[in-house]
């Protein structure tokens, strides 16, 4: 690895900030599908 | 008006009034909703578009002369809720209408409280069986207001609504509006805002038909204009056999325009960014960060962003076939066809769905009334081919068919005609093994043919267009930067081939230029291979060498399971290394690419057996969670991975066999 090349530094802090935002943007996902579900006596309507 | 009193005088209501939208399906329900909160849901000429309930707040200021309430502004909660034809009806979205109307349940994180207003949207062109619906709705003692939407087609029709000699019978407040145009919209909006209470005692239960038959001709003026078009039309496009052939012509026709007209602005969209990408190398002097910024950041989101033209193009025209009411006949001529298979007609709408993202797609098989058939709808909606897949199927078609774009067209179309294939019989399989059981007759409304609304399709072309581009600027943009760097280092030394070839340029300046460029060629190639990346694809390959693939496709495959459309951003980055190539187009780019030993990645046979491996296998995450939680189970997530894998693999691997044996390399 050249770890004596600061331009290396640089991208590494990109790649990793990369996957940060990919991680941040998955669990966003994962919160936005919750709001809107209707159930129907407590049970989801799908098991109906 | 009699029999009507304002709620606020009988009990202090909340600070935010909740208003629940109720009606048959396809009367226009989520059109006056994006009409009233400014928002954009989807909304389409079928019944049964919408599956989940939508909230919306809007405030509504107070006119000093109209209005009896004394805040300067009210602020209303909207509850958009699925089309019923009754509340009574063992039918999921009944049950969903009939709870939240009695207070028993809400949406996620709201309280569960019956709403203060409920606002039935009627159909004014077929009065008397929306009124079914009201004089139901009524006996809940709920504050009501009548909308009688389409005001604008009853008109056209020859048609006038007695508005006030209607609310006399009902009792209630009545407002005729046109969810499309927005006419009428500000006073129901003023009245939602004070409502008034029905006297329950109108209506009559167990003569509801004969009142709503007496109460509609008595409120409607006019004699209506027979609509001779829409029949002339249905007796040519549900036929059994011109109706087919009419959906085979309509269907080709929209992946050929997809195919023919984003050409151009897709060869606009590969130049800027290829000479985005040489802008930046010549700016840069050369190092990681140049190389990182031309080859993973800028090629990497090109990459994907070409595709953007098509996804519009094919969300622009399905937008305007369903707003056309087309869609409604192809899924009544689609019954004949599936039912064989297993799954009904109602089935056609979730699976057409899924064609834009699964996810809703498998949604909308709640409005599949069978258990059995839903289960098994929800099971083979992922084989409808997504537009994620859709920058593969270009790619892939456009390398196997460089000089015809009509055969690329046909190839393009043809995996859409395989996901389908591919999902009936695994339907077929599903009905006959796990999912045995008699199936249910199909009944649905066919609304009337109308001029598609151009402002729909171009919201909803817009609002696709906006997903497909953050997913490019988010998501896609970290998978590109991950993977240049992990397939950047770490940095190996140059192999002794590619440093003899540079010796031999100094000693042989005349072939100075071709001998470099060979030994970069070379020494790009070792790079990648012992790169991290070539590392995780040299260890996976193996179980994808019987489907003709190396480790650089391997690669493409795995980060797919991110989101498929990776995979084409992917092998722009891996197949970047090579300077060769630098400011050719994408796809010349990614065609050219050379496995280690020098054969070309995407042979004829390795193309096919990619494009069918794509259009059969699962390889999205979110899908599976949802299916989990629609079908009740994580083990129907389990059986429909495992299905779809092995099929995927299958196939894939016979089709490239298959043509290796009949020579085609």
């Amino acid at each position: 690895m050249p770890v004596g090349d600061w331009q290396f530094w640089v991208v590494t802090a990109c790649a990793a900030g990369a996957v940060v935002l990919m991680v941040n943007a998955l669990r966003r996902k994962r919160r936005r599908c919750r709001p809107v579900r209707l159930t129907v006596g407590g049970e989801p309507v799908s098991r109906k | 008006m009699t029999n009507v009193r304002a709620v606020q005088a009988a009990d202090a209501p909340p600070a935010i009034r909740r208003v629940a939208i109720v009606g048959n399906p396809n009367v226009g329900k989520t059109t006056l909703f994006n009409r009233i909160s400014g928002l954009r849901h989807k909304t389409a000429n079928f019944p049964g578009t919408t599956q989940e309930a939508r909230i919306a707040q809007v405030s509504v200021a107070r006119a000093a002369a109209t209005d009896d309430w004394d805040d300067e502004s009210r602020t209303l909660e909207i509850i958009d809720l699925p089309g019923a034809y009754s509340l009574e009806l063992d039918v999921p979205e009944s049950a969903v209408c009939r709870d939240l109307l009695r207070g028993g349940s809400a949406p996620a994180g709201h309280e569960a409280r019956a709403p203060e207003a409920v606002c039935v949207v009627v159909d004014a062109t077929n009065l008397a069986r929306g009124l079914l619906l009201v004089a139901e709705v009524l006996r809940l003692g709920r504050p009501v207001v009548l909308a009688v939407n389409m005001i604008d087609i009853a008109r056209r029709r020859g048609l006038r609504i007695d508005s006030d000699g209607l609310a006399d019978r009902l009792g209630c407040e009545v407002v005729c509006v046109c969810g499309r145009t927005g006419e009428g919209v500000d006073r129901l909006l003023r009245v939602l805002a004070s409502p008034a209470v029905a006297s329950p005692s109108v209506v009559p239960g167990e003569q509801a038909r004969a009142w709503a038959g007496v109460v509609a001709d008595a409120c409607t003026e006019g004699v209506p204009r027979h609509d001779t078009m829409t029949e002339r039309i249905d007796r040519v496009v549900t036929h059994p056999v011109w109706g087919l052939l009419i959906f085979a012509v309509v269907m080709g026709a929209l992946f050929w325009t997809v195919f023919k007209l984003a050409t151009y602005p897709m060869d606009w969209i590969d130049l800027a960014f290829t000479s985005l990408a040489e802008g930046v190398r010549g700016l840069l002097p050369p190092g990681a960060i140049e190389d990182f910024l031309a080859s993973g950041v800028v090629s990497g989101v090109g990459a994907t962003v070409i595709f953007l033209p098509q996804i519009c193009i094919l969300f622009f025209l399905i937008s305007l076939l369903e707003d056309s009411g087309y869609l409604a006949r192809a899924a009544l001529l689609m019954d004949r066809v599936m039912r064989p298979f297993g799954l009904p007609g109602h089935a056609f709408v979730p699976l057409l769905s899924s064609h834009a993202c699964a996810l809703p797609g498998i949604i909308a098989c709640r409005s599949i009334p069978d258990r059995r058939e839903r289960l098994a709808a929800i099971l083979v909606a992922p084989f409808m081919s997504c537009t994620a897949r859709i920058p593969v199927y270009v790619l892939l078609t456009s390398l196997l068919f460089r000089q015809s774009a009509s055969l690329a067209a046909l190839a393009f179309a043809g995996c859409y005609m395989l996901g389908m294939a591919a999902g009936l019989f695994s339907a077929w399989v599903a009905r006959r093994t796990i999912l045995r059981g008699s199936s249910r007759p199909m009944a649905i409304e066919l609304p009337t043919y109308k001029l598609p609304g151009l402002r729909s399709a171009l919201l909803t072309t817009w609002d696709r267009g906006l997903v497909f581009l953050r997913k490019a600027g988010t998501v896609i943009l970290a998978i590109s930067m991950i993977l240049w760097w992990l397939s950047s280092y770490p940095q190996s030394d140059p192999p002794p081939a590619a440093v003899e070839l540079r010796q031999q340029a100094l000693v042989h300046p005349e072939r100075a230029a071709e001998l470099t460029s060979e030994a970069s060629r070379i020494e790009a190639r070792h790079g990648a291979a012992n790169s991290f990346a070539g590392m995780i694809g040299r260890g996976v390959q193996p179980a994808f060498e019987p489907l003709g693939y190396d480790w650089k496709l391997t690669i493409g495959v795995l980060t797919s399971f991110a989101a498929r459309e990776v995979f084409v951003s992917t092998m722009a980055v891996i197949v970047s290394g090579d300077e060769e190539l630098q400011g050719e187009s994408l796809v010349e780019t990614v065609g050219a690419g050379k496995r280690d030993d020098g054969r070309p990645i995407f042979t004829t046979a390795t193309s096919w057996s990619l494009l069918i491996y794509y259009v059969l296998a699962m390889q999205c995450l979110p899908t599976l969670a949802v299916t989990a939680r629609e079908s009740g189970g994580v083990k129907w997530a389990f059986v429909q991975l495992g299905w779809m894998q092995g099929l995927a693999y299958g196939c894939a691997a016979i089709a490239y066999w298959s043509l290796r044996a009949a020579g085609v390399a």
